[in-house]
């Protein structure tokens, strides 16, 4: 008698196919609200938008809106606009099975269209003569800026389609349109102007997955 | 891949959190002062010091003194950013009954406000100066070296006396 199988069966290969669900995921951002909350002279807000193209790969975007008040020591100014982002995310996590998350990597480039008006203006004298505030207010209109992000980012599948992710970026100015006699110290979505054009962003969103076919 | 991945997110945010640059401190020059220098009026090329100089700065009607009393042969004095135009009193010998000497004179300017940096703000400089309204107890002459008043990098007035 012989007991065991046989070292000649041919070892069937697992013929499981996951078919990946494409759809167009629409998300609101949350962290602008929030960061409202804290800060009475912020306003902004987020939507985000993306459509798998590849089983990894993505086309993502982001549009927004910000108004914000930044009171600075000599002077106030404030920055009004919208901006839009349009790159692709590349998911790097595997997935057991059917789930669904990302752990992503990205690049964006960002567009945004804005004005600044500069107010208060306490003219720095070094404190050698008693402060003389500048009566008007600067307006500067139909400034530009154009930025590029490299961006990290999480997603999970929290229900069916629903997801929650939040996503950093670092951000790079490429051009933009100066304001004579100021700088664009703020720019809407690409937030604070640092000295050698570069910038942070987070974004923390609920999503919504709109299934449109399966492959 | 998880792990890397998180590493890279918390360094991200580590950096979006603390990042403290340059442009946080003011060390940009700011409005410039008026930078005087005392001459001798008998050979334009000698510095001479002014005995217990003191400096009043016409502050709406009111001469308001400026910095303390010294022997010096050069100052330098802020010009007024809230209107066109600088009156100042120097009195040398300050505080001696017998040798006091007084002397006014009116500076005269355009303004031009001018964006320094974020932390640094805004910053007046001083354009097409010239001088009226000159006593002479004490002062010979003024001269203007620099038409514009921009920085603080060389003398704007000669004063010979």
């Amino acid at each position: 008698m012989q007991l065991g199988f046989s070292q000649n069966d041919t070892i069937k290969k697992d013929t499981v196919v996951i078919k990946k669900i494409y759809g167009l995921r629409v998300g609101l951002d949350l962290s602008n609200p929030l960061r409202s909350i804290l800060n009475k002279d912020r306003k902004a807000m987020e939507i985000t938008a993306d459509f798998r193209v590849k089983p990894n790969l993505y086309v993502a975007s982001e549009i927004g809106y910000l108004d914000q008040f930044t009171n600075e020591v000599k002077y106030d100014f404030q920055t009004k606009g919208s901006y839009f982002k349009l790159g692709v995310n590349y998911n790097v996590y595997k997935n057991w099975l059917d789930m669904d998350n990302e752990i992503y990597v990205g690049m964006r480039y960002g567009y945004s269209n804005f004005s600044q008006s500069v107010s208060n203006i306490i003219i720095n004298t070094e404190n050698s003569l008693p402060p003389f505030e500048q009566p008007q207010t600067i307006n500067y209109d139909n400034l530009n800026a154009g930025w590029l992000e490299f961006i990290i980012g999480i997603k999970a599948e929290v229900y069916k389609n629903l997801y929650l992710g939040f996503q950093f970026s670092g951000n790079k100015l490429l051009s933009q349109k100066k304001p004579e006699n100021f700088q664009n110290l703020y720019v809407p979505g690409f937030n604070r102007v640092f000295l050698n054009k570069t910038g942070f962003g987070f974004n923390y969103t609920v999503s919504y997955r709109f299934p449109l076919f399966k492959k | 891949m998880l792990k890397i991945v998180l590493k890279i997110s918390s360094i991200f945010l580590f950096f979006s959190f603390f990042s403290c640059e340059r442009d946080d401190i003011c060390i940009d020059p700011v409005t410039p002062k008026l930078i005087v220098l005392f001459k001798d009026k008998t050979d334009h090329t000698l510095s001479k010091e002014v005995n217990d100089l003191q400096v009043e700065i016409d502050s709406l009607g009111v001469f308001v003194p400026y910095g303390g009393v010294q022997t010096t042969d050069s100052i330098a004095i802020p010009l007024r950013v809230d209107v066109d135009e600088t009156k100042y009193r120097f009195i040398q010998n300050y505080g001696d009954d017998t040798n006091e000497l007084s002397d006014e004179f009116t500076v005269n300017y355009q303004r031009e406000l001018e964006f320094v940096s974020r932390s640094c703000g805004y910053k007046t400089i001083f354009k097409d100066v010239s001088i009226s309204n000159l006593s002479n107890n004490w002062i010979d002459e003024i001269e203007i070296k620099q038409q514009n008043i921009l920085n603080e990098k060389e003398a704007h007035l000669n004063i010979y006396h």
